[in-house]
């Protein structure tokens, strides 16, 4: 019975202390990571890379999926409203699901799929096998020649790709509905202008942006974090996309309540 | 000098150094032998700060690496070069950059001048004409010599070769061995060197350490370590399965 009582309590406990535990050991790595802020020339160049190599990976999926998205809301917004509502409205839809919702959420989970994943695999195969630890001893401060560049790459790609990802969603849906259900391009745009309004886009941008952070931390944080062999990276890559993920979501809520007040 | 005092270090249960103490002297080659999970890499990852001890200090000539500030830790790590044991290549880059990071990172190198630092170093280990081969294209023998010449680039004071001649045949593995005593005199480098390879230990080392059981029980030239009746290192220097050294479950 007392076995039974500890091990229900030590339970307990590690259920309380490895979240802070781990809130701890995040909150050291961005601080590593900021301090590790210099050479802004290497530092860049860094970056650019990362943000050409991110960008270039993440564009075709963002293209294809953003598009999906925009056929599959203008069909729900012709087909919800058919009868009830005028047609130009099936424009104010899109726009505003895509600029304040769809877009940045989109291109954010997109991203985490494809860019967190690849950044926590790569970065937690540099890990197991030593490479971070080679470039430490070369005293290479890792933070600054592998954390930093990519979070910050990731961080400015993801505003850059929700803005791809909200024109294609928009042209796909221009297309669907001048092409196949009779309305006039001058009725589609009337009703993109009816209701937009510049903070609804920045609104959406800012919250890419913060998506940008949470995909770049959650994705180096868990590759430099790896442990073990090829399941460890596994691991680790899980982690980072459930992790960025979920934070995506939440994070999406709070700025949409600061934001679109 | 490398000094390490009363160290002491744990990994969650597991006790890796109770009380450790040991000196390197310049210039000198020291191999370090013991059981497989005794703690030998992790001694090597102590000299430049890669892990803490739990307590106890690593003098790094004259300087407390554990206390100093990282900055002046990126500064003593330039006096090292570290040999991995699987290499830790890394694996985007090709033979000659990664062998020419160091240099980019550190000096003012033109393109030519590291090209030719480059090419020298790789001469110096065999590997000349690699330079465009990325590591998957390189065999284990071939990714332990580019270690070493990236390793030496910088020209360091000391070099740690952590495990240099396992998972390789016994000719590769001589000539790796041979390899490190020529650099040791050519560079006039302090070499430590961990590994249970009892050849590689007795054709690389000026002195031979024992690590058990979370100290150094053994230290002492090739020949005092033949000669030895430490029973620990009788048993260790002869591979026999009984002795006063237990299997334990982390070997």
């Amino acid at each position: 019975m007392k076995k039974i009582m500890k091990e229900g309590l030590d339970y307990y406990v590690e259920l309380i202390r490895y979240p802070l535990h781990l809130i701890g050991e995040i909150s050291i790595f961005i601080y590593q990571s900021v301090k590790a802020f210099e050479k802004p020339r290497v530092l860049s160049r860094l970056t650019i890379e990362q943000m050409f190599y991110t960008g270039i990976q993440s564009l075709p999926i963002i293209i294809v999926s953003s598009a999906a998205i925009g056929l599959v809301t203008v069909f729900q917004a012709e087909f919800q409203s058919r009868g009830i509502m005028p047609k130009i409205y099936i424009s104010t839809a899109l726009v505003k699901a895509t600029l304040e919702e769809l877009g940045p959420l989109l291109t954010g989970l997109m991203l985490s799929g494809r860019v967190g994943a690849s950044m926590s695999a790569e970065l937690g195969t540099m890990k197991v096998t030593e490479q971070i630890d080679a470039l430490a001893a070369m005293a290479i401060n890792p933070y600054r020649y592998l954390a930093l560049p990519r979070i910050i790459a990731v961080t400015l790609i993801t505003p850059m790709c929700t803005a791809v990802a909200e024109l294609t969603a928009i042209l796909s849906g221009f297309m669907l509905a001048t092409l196949t259900m009779d309305i006039p391009a001058v009725t589609f745009l009337n009703g993109m202008k009816i209701s937009f309004y510049p903070v609804e886009l920045f609104g959406g941008l800012l919250k890419s942006l913060i998506f940008g952070i949470i995909i770049g931390i959650s994705g180096t944080f868990s590759g430099f974090h790896a442990e073990g062999g090829a399941k460890g990276v596994g691991d680790s890559t899980t982690r980072a996309v459930v992790a960025a993920s979920v934070l995506i979501l939440f994070a999406d809520y709070f700025v949409a309540r600061l934001v679109f007040k | 000098m490398i000094e390490f005092v009363n160290i002491y270090k744990n990994f969650g249960k597991k006790t890796v150094y109770q009380g450790l103490d040991l000196t390197i002297q310049d210039g000198e080659s020291l191999v370090i032998i013991g059981q497989s999970g005794v703690g030998k890499s992790v001694l090597l990852k102590h000299i430049v700060r890669l892990l803490y001890p739990d307590s106890g200090s690593v003098y790094i000539d004259g300087i407390n690496i554990v206390k100093t500030s990282s900055k002046k830790v990126f500064e003593i790590r330039k006096k090292f070069g570290f040999v991995f044991q699987g290499g830790a290549l890394f694996d985007s880059m090709t033979v000659s950059e990664n062998i020419g990071l160091p240099l980019k990172e550190h000096t003012s190198m033109n393109e030519n001048q590291m090209a030719d630092k480059v090419a020298e170093k790789l001469e110096l280990v065999g590997m000349q004409g690699t330079q465009q081969l990325m590591p998957i294209e390189l065999s284990g023998g071939m990714r332990k010599r580019v270690a070493i010449a990236r390793a030496i680039v910088m020209e360091p004071a000391y070099i740690l070769y952590d495990e240099p001649t396992t998972g390789l045949d016994p000719i590769l593995a001589a000539k790796i061995n041979e390899l490190i005593v020529d650099l040791n005199t050519k560079l006039n480098v302090t070499g430590i060197v961990v590994t249970h390879d009892i050849e590689s230990a007795y054709t690389i080392a000026s002195r031979i350490a024992l690590l058990h059981d979370g100290s150094i029980i053994f230290s002492g030239t090739p020949e005092q370590a033949k000669i030895s009746d430490n029973p620990y290192l009788r048993q260790f220097l002869r591979g026999q399965a009984e002795g006063p050294i237990k299997i334990s479950d982390q070997s």
